[in-house]
């Protein structure tokens, strides 16, 4: 264990016995950081509430025995803000469809999609578009975990470069290049795929590519897919 | 062909994005646990081993859940090192650095008074006017008489002296590490004992630390350790023992009631006065309580609300910030502190450590057992 770590584990030791003055110590020291972690969660203060009930959890409930000791008391106590603040978002979005009947409804909408932009259906694009979104889904599970963790944290979380490069100590040049090497991997994949799996001819395959890209505005995949759209609709330039 | 990669990857990108904007990570969470707070924050930590890492990785590559919370922790993680460009005047007058700040230091020194005596806040407003300017975060110290429970949502310290303040303050502003581990090391040894001389020694301390401090302000480093120890720079001579509370003290040392926004706070004087400071303390204003006796804790769960106790058994409560309105108390004895977490709902503790606790703003306390 990491011997700054070793004190930071004694304090909580000291919290869990009930030693007020070690209690004392902790308010001082990592109130702050607790409150700046709920502020940095929200800033309009909503995780606040978030960060006394983990004060009063430490307090009453001796929560201080879950710390092991592993990381800095700073850090731990960010993580267990995080968890419980992920928990209460998620808890409010229970609502959302499991992943399998979203999967269904997607089939569903893409086989009757019209595209409520053009006066004219396509009957071929809502079936370039399942095909593309079915290769990618297969291109996407073939990565390494890292690969996948790194996407997950650059477009599903919407973390900056650096941010994702933080979890993965990787250098915010590096995550960039990592993504590029990534969505190029992808797309041979998705190349590979349409053409060998789904029997596409080069034309078709650019023609998949065509039913995204030629979309004028930014993609309305929540639109077309049919699921609720609360959340971003394209990658945002995060490179700083 | 090979022009198309571009659009193509454009289109990967946009597919990508959409593919999130449906579902984080748009599969199930594994079967397998996620990650407990402890691993989350090995890994925010870099305390993991390879094994554990390429566990957690693996894990959370498919894990909405934990690649929310692994954001939440980015965007909680105190900010990078800094890196900037030196200025183009850095080198050449870099030496200009601790000798402005040995400068201050002096100043500083020569404006503390004798022990016993006296400056006006006025006098030690002007002293810190050479400092870099305060942050709006409390500066704890510690209370001299031992405190029984102290709330878990407000802090409640006496008011560092100022000159300390002005110190604390640098230390802020340049938020080395240095200073922090001084301030810790500081922190620790004076719980081991408050001999006069040491807290000497340990002024000297603060003060080169503070002038080292400036001279690698360019290279300071904003952790959280670094930030929480800077914030209790005033804490450390106070530290559980009060000699170097004496060795700063221009008067009684007030208690100072922090509420939940940093902003807004009380302070406890003598004789049952009470001032509050909307303005992080550099302004207060004095409220009428009703009672002469002077109080001893109290804590504000939120800006608005604040609870003070005091001996005979005085429960004093606002709910607006402005009035005061004293509770009814079972018993007349001495209460050493409270613990509120909101208008209703507060614990407080005797002299003689027991504790009773209200659920309705006051109006009935009961007896809470003892563990």
């Amino acid at each position: 264990m990491n011997a700054s770590y070793a004190a930071d584990l004694e304090l909580a030791h000291q919290c869990a016995a009930g030693d007020e003055q070690a209690w004392e110590r902790f308010v001082l020291e990592y109130r702050p950081v607790l409150y700046r972690a709920a502020d940095a969660l929200d800033p309009s203060g909503g995780a606040r509430d978030l960060a006394d009930a983990l004060y009063a959890d430490l307090y009453s409930k001796s929560l201080f025995r879950y710390f092991q000791g592993r990381s800095s008391l700073a850090t731990w106590l960010r993580a267990v803000l995080s968890q419980r603040y992920v928990d209460r978002i998620r808890a409010n979005r229970q609502l959302e469809p499991l992943p399998d009947e979203e999967r269904a409804i997607d089939r569903a909408d893409i086989r009757h999609y019209e595209s409520p932009r053009d006066p004219i259906p396509d009957p071929d694009r809502g079936r370039h578009l399942r095909l593309l979104q079915d290769a990618l889904e297969a291109a996407v599970t073939t990565l390494n975990a890292k690969d996948r963790l790194r996407l997950g944290c650059y477009y599903a979380q919407g973390l900056t470069l650096a941010e994702t490069g933080r979890i993965l100590r990787e250098h915010e040049a590096t995550v960039s290049r990592q993504l590029a090497r990534t969505r190029q991997a992808i797309r041979g994949d998705v190349e590979r795929r349409l053409r060998d799996e789904s029997g596409l001819s080069d034309a078709q395959i650019s023609e998949c590519f065509a039913a995204v890209s030629e979309d004028a505005g930014p993609i309305d995949l929540d639109r077309m897919l049919g699921t609720p759209s609360d959340r971003k609709e394209t990658a945002p330039d995060r490179s700083r | 062909m090979t022009n198309q990669k571009p659009d193509r990857d454009a289109a990967i990108d946009r597919l990508l994005a959409g593919r999130a904007t449906r579902s984080p990570g748009d599969t199930p969470d594994p079967a397998d646990a996620c990650l407990d707070a402890d691993t989350l924050a090995a890994w925010a930590d870099g305390a993991l081993d390879a094994g554990a890492l390429a566990t957690a990785e693996a894990h959370a590559a498919d894990c909405a859940r934990c690649q929310a919370m692994l954001a939440a922790m980015a965007r909680t993680a105190p900010l990078a090192p800094a890196r900037a460009v030196a200025p183009w005047w850095k080198p050449a007058f870099r030496w200009l650095v601790p000798l402005t700040a040995a400068a201050a230091a002096v100043l500083v020194w020569t404006i503390v008074p004798p022990r016993d005596g006296r400056v006006t806040v006025h006098q030690v407003s002007e002293s810190a006017d050479a400092t870099p300017p305060p942050v709006a975060t409390p500066s704890p110290s510690r209370e001299p008489a031992p405190v029984a429970g102290v709330p878990p949502t407000s802090a409640v310290t006496p008011t560092p002296p100022r000159e300390t303040q002005s110190l604390a303050q640098a230390k802020e502003a340049d938020l080395s590490k240095q200073v922090s581990e001084t301030a810790k090391a500081d922190l620790s040894r004076r719980s081991a004992d408050g001999a006069k001389a040491e807290d000497a020694k340990a002024e000297n301390d603060k003060k080169s630390s503070a002038a080292d401090a400036n001279a690698v302000a360019d290279a300071s480093t904003r952790t959280d350790r670094a930030r929480t120890a800077a914030e209790n720079a005033a804490a450390a001579p106070a530290a559980p023992a009060q000699p170097m509370a004496r060795t700063f003290s221009f008067g009684a040392p007030e208690t100072v009631i922090v509420s939940s926004n940093p902003a807004s706070r009380w302070r406890i004087l003598q004789g049952g006065q009470v001032q509050r400071s909307a303005d992080g303390g550099a302004t207060w204003q004095t409220q009428t309580t009703g009672v002469s006796d002077t109080l001893s804790g109290g804590s504000s769960p939120t800006p608005s609300v604040c609870w003070l106790v005091g001996p005979g058994g005085i429960v004093l409560r606002t709910t607006d910030g402005r009035s005061w309105t004293r509770m009814p108390f079972p018993e007349a004895v001495p209460l050493i502190s409270i613990r509120a977490t909101d208008d209703q709902t507060a614990t407080v503790t005797t002299e003689d450590g027991r504790q009773f606790a209200t659920e309705d703003g006051g109006r009935r306390w009961t007896r809470v057992p003892n563990p």
